[in-house]
């Protein structure tokens, strides 16, 4: 049996999401998303720095990938809506990542203004995937209007710190039926592993990645915990208890009875 | 004549196109114009003049989680 993950018109078959910030050198990139066997590669849009040009990321990216631009950048619904609006009339996808920050500290999203960007964008045919805050009725309010995926995240963007939103993800994962996708704050394949686990549908991942002493052999470990947690979730963990019971036969060897 | 060039106010001679605008600032390929709201594909660089006032934004694509 077939285990894909279906979001908008695509057919993806890596649940591993990668982010192209912080990398040393944009030539890891490819390298990464060979090793790491991810689908769906997310980018930024900027105004272009005449002082000092950067190179085009696009150049990078090879050619069966799924593009997912990110709003990053906007600090309300209109601004996020420009940025995709941008994106696409440039030729990358109509796949957007929504992402609307006003909180410098923690890099929270706000989910208030994420909601009316979804409203918009959802009705111009894009594919929304909101980065949000996990929190069940903002995702209720975003699934009804129109989201193709819910992005909660399991600790603050950078951090590494796993997934510390663990039960509110977990409620999010029982109650809204869309592809829960954990993006933000997974520092190590084994976190990767867990969220898959927890019955999520992908994981999104940047920083553990990019801030690895060998990004290129960390992709490949994240790939394959992302594949890993997706079989045990689909093999049916057994049930934890408190008391032992044994693997082998109390029944005596060496002695009689 | 004025035009906004990025958020930034910029005094322009007359008869300016994008692509003149393109190849001054040593822009890297695939640079993404939007001039007022518009994106303006690479074919009509050479035949779309600035004019007074216009809004013009340079943006590229770039690393991003």
């Amino acid at each position: 049996m077939e285990d894909k993950l279906i979001i908008g018109d695509k057919e993806l078959n890596s649940r591993l999401f990668v982010g192209t910030g912080k990398f040393a050198d944009y030539s890891l990139i490819p390298r990464v998303i060979k090793s790491s066997k991810a689908r769906v590669v997310t980018v930024a849009l900027r105004r272009v720095d005449f002082g000092t040009p950067e190179e085009n990321m696009l150049n990078f990216l090879p050619e069966n990938i799924v593009l997912m631009p990110n709003t990053s950048g906007a600090r309300n619904a209109a601004e996020a809506v420009r940025i995709a609006r941008i994106t696409r009339a440039a030729g990358c996808g109509n796949w957007v990542k929504i992402e609307i920050i006003n909180d410098q500290k923690y890099l929270l999203p706000d989910n208030f203004e994420t909601i009316e960007a979804i409203k918009v964008l959802a009705k111009e045919g894009f594919t929304v995937l909101p980065y949000m805050s996990p929190d069940l009725t903002a995702a209720k309010r975003m699934a009804e209007a129109g989201a193709a995926a819910i992005m909660p995240l399991g600790a603050p963007i950078g951090t590494n710190r796993g997934l510390k939103t663990r039960e509110l993800i977990q409620i999010l994962i029982a109650e809204i039926n869309l592809p829960i996708i954990v993006d933000a704050g997974i520092g190590r394949p084994s976190e990767a592993a867990e969220a898959m686990e927890m019955g999520a549908a992908a994981v999104l991942v940047n920083t553990a990645i990019a801030t690895a002493d060998d990004p290129v052999l960390m992709a490949e470990a994240f790939g394959q915990a992302v594949e890993a947690g997706r079989k045990a979730y689909l093999a049916g963990p057994g049930a934890t208890r408190q008391f032992a019971e044994a693997s082998s036969p109390l029944t005596g060897f060496l002695r009689n009875g | 004549m004025i035009v906004r060039i990025n958020g930034k106010e910029s005094e322009v001679p007359q008869k300016l196109t994008i692509a003149d605008i393109v190849r001054e600032r040593n822009l890297p390929d695939r640079v993404i114009i939007d001039l007022n709201g518009e994106i303006l594909n690479p074919e009509r660089w050479s035949s779309t003049y600035l004019r007074s006032d216009d809004d013009l934004e340079l943006v590229q694509v770039i690393g991003g989680g």
